[in-house]
């Protein structure tokens, strides 16, 4: 991957320089042949091996193409100046790719990415920007204007949709889930109205009648989750690529370590309910009515 | 039978200055559309250690809503109730649940123990609510059994057992704790005569051997083995 950039496009675009040396305005206005590589591109070389001060050829530079003008003295070795360090240039989920940045001035291709780092109100910085450009040549249009998070956006509207999806038929399961358990523990409590009555009737506290039916409970709710946790953590390996974008691993700890806190908090809303009714049995009507 | 070795069934606090129990003026009554309806009335009793009383009357007396009272179960009533010269009226239902666990034990008519709890953790299901460690839970489980002759059933479940040796484990269950207080509603209401009999002398040797017991009946027979008898009607006990 080639890129054709100025003398601030590491300061603008948040790149670090590793080692070596910037391009500056000599080598932009005079078109050197000079190259800053990537960390990735820089182990081309072998072990030990440093590629500051190395020649590269860049086919690029050899070979005219169509529609693109090329400068006088542009030839196709370039000495590495400088190692910059590895970011994200193919997509959010791909591994970086190897990087030769050149000078602008040495290939004109027929449009330009023009990036600009600034704060403030965006309307107003995009206006600024446009009466540079048309004060520098009316004929040239900008066009495809947008900020860095919208194009970080376009990247991720799929994944996330697709998270948006998933979550909702997570958050329906949970219903579900919750439903289940407290449908079970309703029916329990109710099957063993007369054996809490007996209970407490013997002594048992409404704590320990609170104890049993969220033993029950817990039951229940432990082994699935334990299950669910280790089913998720297979199945988490299929859809790595989607959960990537947002920096989570399929086997992140925090995050498998979360949803069973919040499936245990659930499954204990979920148990709390028929467990209170059950402490407030009346021992002697129950056994009565029997 | 082998209660030879039964302690007494009280516990070692000392003995209440006044009667065991003493209600005065306890009366119940149920809020309906046509005003109040009364089930109990004026009920003024002493009820003194060592003492065995049954309450008998007709159906819709009040002697089950009595026994419920005397039994802390219930605490929608008017009036005062001392238990061991406690105050039963002036506490919370909090400590009135503390007191009917460690004073009042509770046979039922229809036995109630629990289907899936064999003998044995049957008779331990109300000592592991009393914060007694389990070996030494074992060790009253033991006892109980060998007193009772039922040493060869303790593995068994209640539905392989007959109604006099249900209603037995369950008597030995009421008084496992050593209650101050035994109150049995129509203890032998589902029994055999001879079963009810069996139970009958049972009761008369742990009140010989110190246990108070309350008992609702409805036969004259089995309220001959009782010391004193007091009637309900209407709500209201007879003089």
């Amino acid at each position: 991957m080639i890129n054709l950039v100025s003398v601030d496009y590491l300061k603008t675009m948040g790149v670090a320089l590793r080692r070596g040396r910037n391009f500056d305005e000599s080598d932009i206005r005079r078109a050197e042949s000079v190259a800053l590589i990537n960390e990735t591109a820089a182990k081309l070389w072998p072990a030990g091996e440093d590629p500051l001060g190395k020649q590269i050829q860049l086919d690029l530079l050899k070979q005219p193409i169509k529609d693109v003008l090329f400068a006088s003295n542009a030839s196709p070795a370039c000495t590495v100046i400088g190692i910059i360090a590895d970011v994200r240039n193919d997509g959010l989920t791909s591994n970086p790719q190897q990087v030769v940045l050149l000078p602008y001035t040495c290939v004109v291709p027929p449009d330009r990415t023009l990036a600009v780092r600034a704060s403030g109100n965006l309307s107003a910085i995009m206006n600024a920007i446009r009466a540079q450009s048309k004060a520098m040549d009316p004929q040239l249009p900008l066009s495809n204007e947008r900020t860095i998070q919208q194009a970080m956006e376009d990247f991720t509207v799929q994944p996330r949709f697709t998270m948006i999806l998933f979550s909702l038929f997570g958050f329906i399961g949970l219903a579900l889930a919750a439903a289940g358990i407290y449908s079970v523990l309703s029916y329990s409590v109710a099957q063993r109205t007369r054996e809490i009555g007996v209970r407490m009737a013997l002594g048992a506290q409404q704590w320990d009648v609170l104890r049993l039916v969220l033993k029950d409970g817990g039951w229940l709710a432990v082994p699935g989750i334990l299950a669910g946790g280790l089913a998720g953590f297979g199945a988490a390996r299929v859809v790595a690529s989607q959960i990537e974008l947002f920096k989570v691993g399929p086997s992140d700890l925090i995050s498998l370590l979360g949803v069973a806190f919040l499936l245990l908090c659930v499954s204990a809303a979920a148990c709390w309910l028929p467990a209170r009714r059950a402490s407030r049995i009346d021992p002697l009507h129950a056994l009565r009515y029997d | 039978m082998n209660l030879s070795t039964h302690h007494a069934q009280t516990d070692e606090a000392s003995p209440p200055l006044g009667p065991l129990v003493r209600l005065r003026n306890v009366e119940k009554n149920y809020q309906t559309k046509g005003g109040f309806t009364y089930v109990l009335r004026q009920i003024n009793l002493d009820i003194p250690a060592g003492d065995f009383l049954t309450i008998m009357g007709p159906s819709g007396a009040g002697k089950s809503t009595l026994l419920g009272i005397l039994g802390l179960y219930d605490h929608a009533w008017e009036g005062e109730y001392e238990l061991v010269d406690l105050p039963v009226h002036r506490l919370s239902t909090k400590d009135r649940a503390a007191l009917n666990k460690r004073y009042v034990g509770f046979v039922f008519q229809q036995f109630h123990l629990l289907d899936d709890l064999t003998v044995a953790e049957n008779l331990d299901m109300p000592l592991s609510y009393r914060n007694i460690p389990r070996g030494e839970r074992q060790a009253i489980v033991a006892d109980a059994l060998d007193r009772f002759n039922i040493v060869g059933k303790k593995d068994l479940f209640p539905s392989q057992l007959s109604g006099g040796q249900q209603q037995l484990v369950a008597v030995a269950r009421a008084i496992l704790a050593k209650p101050k207080l035994l109150l049995a509603d129509e203890p032998t209401g589902n029994l055999h005569t001879d079963q009810g009999r069996e139970i009958m002398e049972l009761f008369k040797k742990l009140n010989e051997q110190g246990t108070t017991i309350v008992q609702v009946t409805h036969n004259e027979a089995w309220a001959a083995y009782s010391r004193r008898i007091i009637r309900l009607k209407d709500g209201w006990m007879e003089k």
